[in-house]
C-alpha cells in the first residue's frame, strides 16, 4: 500500500493544505480568558464562518447562559467548581507565512511528541490505509489520504472546513442529534466549539479505510471543545479512530467535545476510541476533566451504530456514548474498557434507547480501578412502547486492585414493552491470588502478571478495536496500572 | 368526623397542619429523648417535603397521590369508633398476634398468650409507658430528604408492636402482626415496630398490611419496623401487603445486623394502588448474612416499589438478594437494589437479582441494581432481566391439554414459586403460597383495566 506514489500524494497534500506553518517554538495565538458573547462572536471570526453559524453559536450561548446552575452533579465525581471565566476559549497555532516544504520541515517538537503518541507523521505518511488528521489544540493541522477518499466521494475534513464547504450538510445534521441544549457541557460546546472532524461517507460506500483523528492538548489552560460528526448515508460502511493524549500540565483543563453519529438506512458506523488524557500525578494533581456528550442515532432501518471505548487518561471522565435505535432492526453496540488508578474519577456507560421493533443492542463493559481511584459504570437501557421483540444484553464487570480503590455499578433498565427482552448482568472482584500466584510461578514479574490478567479481563472488547489501535490499547493497559501492585 | 379531610391541600400540609394538635396525644409524651426525637424529625420533614421524582432514590416512583388527597393522622378516638374490622389476615398458624387498627393496638381481634421467659411482646404505647428506660436509642433516625417519610413516621407514631426476644430465647411460631386500614376517609397512619433479638435468639415475623373489603376510601399507612439482631441472632421477617385497591402504602425495615446474625426477609406486595417497601440492612459486625427476598404482584394501575439497601460496613458478611415481578394490565414495578461495600469490608460476598414478567402490552418495569463497591477482596454480582412469559413454556402446557389461561396461572405460580422455595420450605413458605394464589384468584374476574 505504501506506495512512493502515495507518499508523494500524501505530502502534496499536507503542504497544499496546510495553512499553518510551525517554527521551532510553539507560538499560540490565543485570545484572552474568559467567556461572553463577544468571545463567541471572536471565535467564529477567527474560523471565517458563515452567519448561520455565527448565529447558532450565539443562540447556544444564550441556553448555556440561561443553564447555569445546571452543571451535573448526579455522578459519582467529584471536583472544586469550574470557573467558566477562567479558561481560554480559543487557541491556534500560530499561522506563518510560509508553510514546510516538506514533513522535515515540521517543528521537531511536535514531531517528538507525535513519536511519544506512538504516531510519528513520517510513519503515518507510510502506514497504509490510515489518513490522519491530527487536530493540534484547535486548528487541524494535516489531512491526509484526502484525495483517495474524494474520488469514493467521502468527506473527511476539519469541521471548520466543512462549515465552510458543505454547509448544506452541516446544517441538516448539526445538533440533530446533540441539540444545543442537550446538556450543560454540550451546550458550552455549541456555542465555542474550536474544531473536530467531520465525515459524510455517500451512499453505497465501503470507507476503504479506518478513518483516524487524534486530539491533543497542548496549550496551558486552554479548554479544547471538538465537535465531531459522522454521517453514513444509506448502505455505507466507516470505521472512525480517535485516539487521545495530552502532555503533562499543573492545572486542570477542561475537555468538553461533542460527537454526533448519524447512520441512516442500512448503514453502520464503528467508533472507536483510546482516550489517554494526562490524568494527574501520583497525589492526583492536575490533570484533564473530560467532559464528553457522545450519541449516534441509527436513523435508518438496519442502522448500526458501535462505540468501542478504551478509557485510561483523564483526572476525570463523565462519558456516555449512547445510540438512539429509532429505526426498525437498528442495532447498537457498546464496548468499553475504563481504567482508573491513583486519584482517577472515572463516571461512564452507555445509553441505549430502543424506539423501534425489532432493535437489538449490546453492552459490554469492564472497569478497573486501582490505587485509590473510583470507577463507575453507570448505564441506561430503555424500551419504549413501539420497541416490539427489542433486545439487550448487559454486561459489566469490574476489577478492583488495592483496597482502597472503588468499583461501581449503576445500571437503569426501563422496560415498556412486554415483548423484551432485557438482560442484565454484572460482577465484581479482585484479581484473584490464584491467578497471580499461577502467572508467577511461570516467571512473570507481579506488574506483567496483573498486565496479563487484566488483558484478558478486557479481551472481549479488545478485540472489537480494529487492529491499529489493539496494540496501543493493549500497552497502555499495562502502563495505566504501573505502580498498581507490589 | 371527616371534616379535617378536606381542608388541607396535600397530605403533606395535612400533617404540618396536625402536628401541633395530635402531638399531645401521641403515646410518650413528656419523655425528653422522645419528644425531642418526634420534634426534629417533624422539622426535617417540614424542611424537606414529601419525597419527589427530583431525588435519585424517588426517581421511578412519584408520591402525586399524597398530593391529590390530603391522608391526615387519623385521632384516636375515630380510630376505635372503625374497629369492626375483619380479622382473618395474617398466617392462621402463629404464636401470637396483634392487631393494630388504623395504627393503633386493639386488643378484642388479638391474641396474647404467655409466651416462654424471656419473649416479650408488647405495643409501643404500653412500651413507651411501662419501660421507657428499655425503648431509648431504639429508633432509627433518617437521613437526608428521601428519607422524608421515615422522618413523618417517628413525628406521628402512635403504636406498634414491640417484640424483644432475650438472648437465647427461641420461638418456633410465627407472631404475626396484623395492621389493618379500617376505612375512615383518607386516614393516614404511622406504625412504628421494633424488634430486638438478643445474642443466639430466634424468632419469625409475619407484618401483614391489609384492609377490610368494605373499605370505604383510601388510607395511607406509612410503617416503619426497627430492627436489632444480637450475636448469633437469626430472624425471619416477612411483610406482606395485601391491601386494598385504592390504599397508599410506604413501608420500611431498618435493619441492623451484628457479629454472625442472620436476617432473613421476604416482602411480598400484591396489594394497594401505590405501594414501595424499603429494606435498609446495615451489618454491624462480621460474619453476617442477610437474606432478602420478595414478589410483587401487580395488575390495573398498581405502583409496586422495592427498594433495598445493604451496607456491607464489616468484613465477611454475606447478602442474597433476590425479588421476582409479575406485571400485567398497566402496572409498573420497581425494583432498586443498592449493595454497599465499605472500605476495609474483605471477603464480603453480594448477590443480587431482579427478575421482571411483564404480562400486558401496557405493563412497565423499572430495575436499578446497584453495586458500590470500596475493598477490592470481595465477590459481588448482580443481575436483571424483564421479558414477558416464555412461549415455549405456554406452548407446552397447552400441548398438554391445559388451557391458556390455567398454562398461565402455573407458569406465574412457579416463577414466583422459585423465589418462595429459596427463602423458605415451612409453614411461612404455604402462607406465602397462598398469598400468591389469592392474588391470581381475583385474577379470575378478568378486570384489566
Amino acid at each position: 500500500m505504501s506506495t512512493p506514489e502515495t507518499i508523494d500524494e500524501v505530502r502534496a497534500l499536507t503542504e497544499a493544505d496546510y495553512k499553518f506553518g510551525f517554527v521551532t517554538e510553539l507560538d499560540q495565538e490565543i485570545i484572552p480568558k474568559g467567556l461572553n458573547e463577544d468571545v463567541v462572536r471572536l471565535i467564529s471570526a477567527k474560523k471565517n464562518e458563515p452567519a448561520w453559524m455565527l448565529d447558532w453559536r450565539l443562540e447556544s450561548y444564550a441556553k448555556w447562559l440561561g443553564m447555569q446552575g445546571e452543571d451535573p452533579t448526579w455522578a459519582k465525581i467529584s471536583h472544586p467548581p469550574i470557573d467558566f471565566q477562567d479558561i481560554r476559549y480559543y487557541a491556534a497555532p500560530k499561522s506563518e507565512d510560509d508553510g514546510p516544504k516538506s514533513l522535515d520541515e515540521i517543528d521537531p517538537e511536535i514531531l517528538a511528541t507525535y513519536e511519544k503518541l506512538g504516531i510519528p507523521l513520517k510513519e503515518q505518511e507510510v502506514l497504509s490505509g490510515v489518513a490522519v488528521d491530527a487536530v493540534f489544540d484547535s486548528v487541524s493541522v494535516a489531512t491526509t489520504y484526502k484525495a483517495k477518499l474524494a474520488e469514493l466521494g467521502v468527506i473527511f475534513c476539519p469541521f471548520s472546513e466543512a462549515v465552510a464547504e458543505h454547509p448544506e450538510l452541516v446544517r441538516k445534521y448539526l445538533g440533530a442529534v446533540v441539540p444545543q441544549g442537550d446538556n450543560f457541557y454540550a451546550c458550552l460546546n455549541s456555542a465555542v466549539f474550536s474544531d473536530g472532524s467531520f465525515v459524510f461517507i455517500p451512499e453505497g460506500v465501503r470507507c476503504p479505510m479506518e478513518l483516524s483523528t487524534y486530539f491533543r492538548i497542548n496549550a496551558a489552560e486552554t479548554g479544547q471543545f471538538e465537535r465531531t460528526l459522522i454521517i453514513a448515508a444509506p448502505g455505507s460502511y466507516v470505521s472512525y479512530l480517535e485516539g487521545c493524549t495530552a502532555p503533562m500540565r499543573d492545572k486542570n483543563q477542561l475537555h468538553a467535545a461533542v460527537v454526533e453519529l448519524i447512520a441512516l438506512e442500512d448503514a453502520e458506523i464503528k467508533y472507536s476510541t483510546i482516550q489517554n488524557w494526562y490524568p494527574g500525578d501520583a497525589e492526583g494533581v492536575g490533570g484533564i476533566y473530560n467532559f464528553v456528550t457522545k450519541r449516534g442515532a441509527c436513523r435508518g432501518r438496519n442502522a448500526k451504530i458501535s462505540w468501542t471505548q478504551v478509557e485510561t487518561g483523564a483526572a476525570i471522565t463523565w462519558k456516555y456514548p449512547s445510540v438512539l435505535l429509532e429505526a426498525e432492526g437498528a442495532v447498537g453496540e457498546f464496548y468499553s474498557v475504563a481504567v482508573t488508578n491513583n486519584y482517577q474519577q472515572a463516571d461512564t456507560g452507555t445509553k441505549m434507547i430502543h424506539l423501534a421493533p425489532n432493535t437489538t443492542s449490546t453492552i459490554i463493559s469492564k472497569g478497573i480501578s486501582a490505587g485509590r481511584s473510583q470507577n463507575t459504570y453507570r448505564g441506561l437501557v430503555r424500551i419504549n412502547p413501539k420497541a416490539h421483540n427489542a433486545r439487550n444484553y448487559t454486561q459489566c464487570d469490574s476489577l478492583l486492585i488495592g483496597e482502597e480503590c472503588g468499583g461501581h455499578t449503576v445500571p437503569y433498565i426501563q422496560v415498556r414493552n412486554r415483548s423484551a427482552r432485557v438482560e442484565h448482568e454484572a460482577s465484581a472482584s479482585k484479581i484473584s491470588d490464584d491467578q497471580m500466584f499461577y502467572c508467577q510461578s511461570r516467571g512473570l514479574g507481579a506488574e506483567d502478571a496483573v498486565s496479563l490478567i487484566v488483558n484478558g479481563f478486557c479481551k472481549e472488547v479488545m478485540k472489537q478495536l480494529p487492529m491499529e489501535f489493539a496494540v496501543e490499547a493493549q500497552k497502555l493497559l499495562g502502563i495505566s496500572l504501573e505502580g498498581s501492585v507490589g | 368526623m371527616t371534616a379535617t379531610t378536606t381542608d388541607y391541600a396535600t397530605t403533606g400540609d395535612a400533617h404540618l397542619q396536625a402536628f401541633g394538635r395530635l402531638a399531645p396525644g401521641l403515646p410518650g409524651r413528656g419523655i425528653d429523648w422522645l419528644d425531642t426525637l418526634r420534634r426534629d424529625a417533624f422539622q426535617r420533614f417540614k424542611d424537606a417535603g414529601m419525597p419527589h421524582r427530583g431525588l435519585e432514590a424517588w426517581k421511578f416512583t412519584g408520591l402525586n397521590v399524597l398530593a391529590k388527597h390530603a391522608f391526615s393522622p387519623v385521632p384516636e378516638a375515630e380510630a376505635a369508633a372503625e374497629a369492626d374490622a375483619r380479622s382473618d389476615f395474617g398466617p392462621g398458624e402463629h404464636a401470637a398476634k396483634l392487631v393494630f387498627v388504623d395504627g393503633r393496638f386493639h386488643v378484642g381481634l388479638s391474641r396474647r398468650p404467655t409466651l416462654a421467659k424471656g419473649i416479650t411482646i408488647s405495643t409501643l404505647a404500653a412500651a413507651l409507658t411501662e419501660t421507657p428506660g428499655l425503648m431509648e436509642g431504639q429508633f432509627s433516625a433518617a437521613n437526608g430528604a428521601a428519607g422524608a417519610l421515615w422522618d413523618l413516621n417517628a413525628a406521628f407514631m402512635a403504636d406498634g408492636a414491640v417484640v424483644r426476644l432475650d438472648p437465647g430465647a427461641k420461638l418456633d411460631k410465627p407472631i404475626s402482626l396484623v395492621f389493618l386500614s379500617s376505612g375512615a376517609k383518607h386516614g393516614a397512619h404511622h406504625v412504628r415496630n421494633l424488634v430486638t433479638l438478643g445474642a443466639g435468639a430466634e424468632a419469625k415475623v409475619i407484618e401483614t398490611y391489609g384492609e377490610p373489603s368494605g373499605a370505604r376510601a383510601a388510607a395511607f399507612s406509612n410503617a416503619v419496623t426497627d430492627v436489632a439482631l444480637g450475636e448469633g441472632a437469626t430472624l425471619t421477617h416477612v411483610r406482606v401487603q395485601d391491601l386494598g385497591p385504592s390504599a397508599v402504602h410506604t413501608a420500611r425495615a431498618v435493619v441492623k445486623i451484628a457479629k454472625g446474625a442472620h436476617y432473613g426477609s421476604f416482602a411480598l406486595a400484591i396489594g394497594a394502588a401505590l405501594s414501595r417497601q424499603e429494606t435498609d440492612a446495615t451489618f454491624t459486625g462480621p460474619d453476617g448474612v442477610a437474606r432478602l427476598f420478595g414478589a410483587y404482584l401487580g395488575r390495573r394501575r398498581q405502583h409496586l416499589d422495592h427498594t433495598t439497601r445493604v451496607d456491607h460496613a464489616h468484613p465477611r458478611c454475606r447478602t442474597e438478594e433476590l425479588f421476582k415481578g409479575v406485571l400485567d394490565g398497566r402496572a409498573h414495578g420497581v425494583f432498586q437494589g443498592l449493595v454497599r461495600v465499605a472500605p476495609k469490608a474483605i471477603g464480603t460476598d453480594a448477590r443480587q437479582k431482579n427478575q421482571a414478567l411483564l404480562l400486558s402490552d401496557r405493563a412497565s418495569a423499572d430495575t436499578k441494581p446497584e453495586l458500590e463497591i470500596l475493598a477490592d477482596d470481595v465477590k459481588c454480582t448482580h443481575g436483571a432481566t424483564v421479558s414477558d412469559l416464555d412461549a415455549d413454556g405456554l406452548f407446552y402446557l397447552m400441548a398438554r391439554g391445559l388451557s391458556e389461561a390455567e398454562a398461565r396461572r402455573l407458569l406465574i405460580a412457579g416463577f414466583i414459586g422459585d423465589v418462595i422455595d429459596r427463602f423458605d420450605h415451612g409453614a411461612v413458605a404455604r402462607h406465602l403460597t397462598a398469598c400468591v394464589a389469592r392474588w391470581q384468584d381475583r385474577d379470575e374476574g378478568g378486570f384489566d383495566d
